[in-house]
């Protein structure tokens, strides 16, 4: 009888040995999680720009003035996926002033799930349509209301830094000419002055979930409003980099940066 | 022979940062054989199925063979029948015998992996007291990792200890509880410390054993994690063990 159950258990035992080895093939399975992409184009609202033959792009700022860009790059070094889009005017005043007495280094800053920070600096004289991915973000699941744009001058390690110019240190370079009937004159601007972040609403709140793992953001850099507000003076005091024409310049870049 | 399920359960870093949790089970496989009163040798064969959800809601699994383990058991008391005091030395290794898992060509992440890549060797000692119905059983074991392995990984070192008692009402049953625990000092990376790695953890282990026929044997025992203070952002969870035993070394 001893023996009867000896064997058995030592048949199931050998039967469960072979089952487990049989079972022991290897498998992987990954599934994705949740990303949201940036995307950019430089694509401004309307038809107003025209490519020049030199090459560049040309147009109208409201002040009748003809600018023709030759040469221009903006570096965006930082986005933010933002949860809360209600920020006060009073925080924003607070940043401001913690950054006026004590400045942040800015280089790359450490990407996080709603974060990123590796910089790209983008060639404004790329054509208008065509639509660059500054990164995609791995959120977690949740209700995103906006991006925060920043733009820090740009460091060895930024993406996309143009051949022909160093942008190193820069957070924005243009050379072009203006014309207000009399002829074109030759104009540069560069600055390492950081304009304020754009805050940026999206029109749809993006919820991110099991049933929606990935959406999209499409933001546009509308550089042809990057002049508003300057006649052949205040482009002239521009190029002599006098502090309140490059701050009218550089907030008009903060606004040129819109949802698509 | 023996033949068990394992389950624990761990979680990483920071809740919508970084955060992962990992489900890790196991079948595994053992044979221990005994070619002399004084030693007993061991060979321990896992199936694992691995899961790794993160913080995005990305996961990864993984259900493969996992590291195969060695171990020895020296019995040094005088006499090398069995008696009252018993003791001696304890030496293992955990062999790199799992291939790394990939997905497309990418390894998948290190901590859904089934083995580690590269060896451990552990060394320790034993005690314990048998006085029926009673027995008491005390042991430690210092594991050292000395290479790198899948994606740069290195174990920190870790000092294992477990201390418990074991009462039978008959030769039926047993009852026991021990006290496990494990220090371990951080992991690392290609020479990076892992901040959320390491650190100490004690386990109060409850468990049984039944004598289902002779030299079968079901046992089943959790461990409920009592104290912890691991380093960083890292939880461990229970663990669940159950299986059978079957001696064939009478018959």
């Amino acid at each position: 009888m001893t023996s009867h159950y000896t064997k058995h258990y030592r048949n199931l035992f050998i039967s469960l040995t072979c089952l487990l080895l049989i079972s022991a093939c290897s498998s992987t399975d990954s599934t994705p999680g949740t990303e949201v992409h940036a995307h950019m184009t430089h694509l401004p609202p309307a038809t107003t720009v025209t490519e020049t033959a030199t090459p560049g792009k040309e147009f109208n700022n409201d002040q009748s003035v003809t600018i023709e860009l030759t040469s221009a790059y903006l570096t965006i070094s930082e986005m933010d996926l933002r949860t809360d889009c209600s920020v006060s005017p009073f925080a924003r005043l607070l940043d401001a002033v913690n950054e006026l007495i004590i400045p942040t280094a800015h280089a790359h800053t450490e990407s996080t799930p709603t974060k990123i920070g590796t910089p790209l600096v983008v060639n404004v004289l790329n054509p208008d349509t065509e639509e660059l991915e500054f990164g995609h973000f791995s959120p977690p699941p949740a209700s995103y209301c906006g991006i925060t744009v920043h733009m820090h001058p740009a460091d060895a390690d930024a993406r996309d830094l143009p051949t022909t110019l160093s942008m190193i240190g820069l957070v924005v370079h243009i050379t072009g000419t203006y014309n207000t009937g009399g002829g074109a004159i030759d104009f540069t601007v560069e600055s390492a002055l950081e304009p304020e972040h754009a805050d940026i609403l999206f029109p749809t709140t993006i919820v991110l979930s099991a049933s929606n793992l990935t959406d999209e953001a499409h933001l546009n850099i509308e550089y042809n409003t990057w002049f508003n507000g300057f006649d052949a003076t205040g482009i002239v005091n521009l190029a002599a980099a006098d502090p309140a024409a490059v701050a009218q310049l550089l907030d008009n870049i903060t606004a040129s940066i819109k949802h698509e | 022979m023996s033949l068990d399920y394992f389950s624990r359960d761990e979680e990483i870093g920071v809740e919508g940062v970084n955060k992962e949790i990992i489900d890790d089970q196991r079948i595994r496989l053992d044979f221990a054989y005994a070619p002399s009163r004084r030693i007993m040798l061991g060979l321990r064969i896992p199936y694992v199925n691995r899961t790794l959800e993160s913080f995005n809601l990305e996961t990864q699994e993984t259900k493969a063979l996992g590291d195969v383990r060695l171990t020895a058991k020296f019995f040094l008391q005088e006499k090398d029948s069995f008696q009252t005091h018993m003791y001696g030395l304890l030496a293992g290794v955990r062999l790199p015998t799992a291939d790394e898992q990939s997905s497309n060509g990418v390894p998948l992440d290190f901590d859904v992996q089934p083995g580690i890549g590269a060896g451990v060797v552990n060394a320790g000692a034993w005690y314990s007291y048998f006085n029926f119905p009673w027995l008491g059983f005390l042991s430690g074991t210092y594991h050292y990792m000395p290479n790198e392995g899948f994606q740069g990984f290195k174990a920190g070192d870790a000092l294992v200890t477990s201390l418990g008692v074991q009462y039978a009402t008959d030769f039926n049953y047993a009852f026991q509880l021990s006290f496990d625990s494990r220090y371990s000092q951080k992991d690392t990376f290609f020479d990076i410390e892992d901040p959320d790695s390491g650190g100490y953890i004690g386990y109060l282990s409850p468990g049984f054993v039944y004598s289902i026929k002779t030299d079968l044997l079901f046992f089943a025992n959790i461990k409920l994690p009592v104290v912890e203070n691991l380093n960083g952002n890292h939880e461990e969870g229970s663990i669940f063990n159950f299986g059978v035993t079957y001696d064939f070394s009478l018959h």
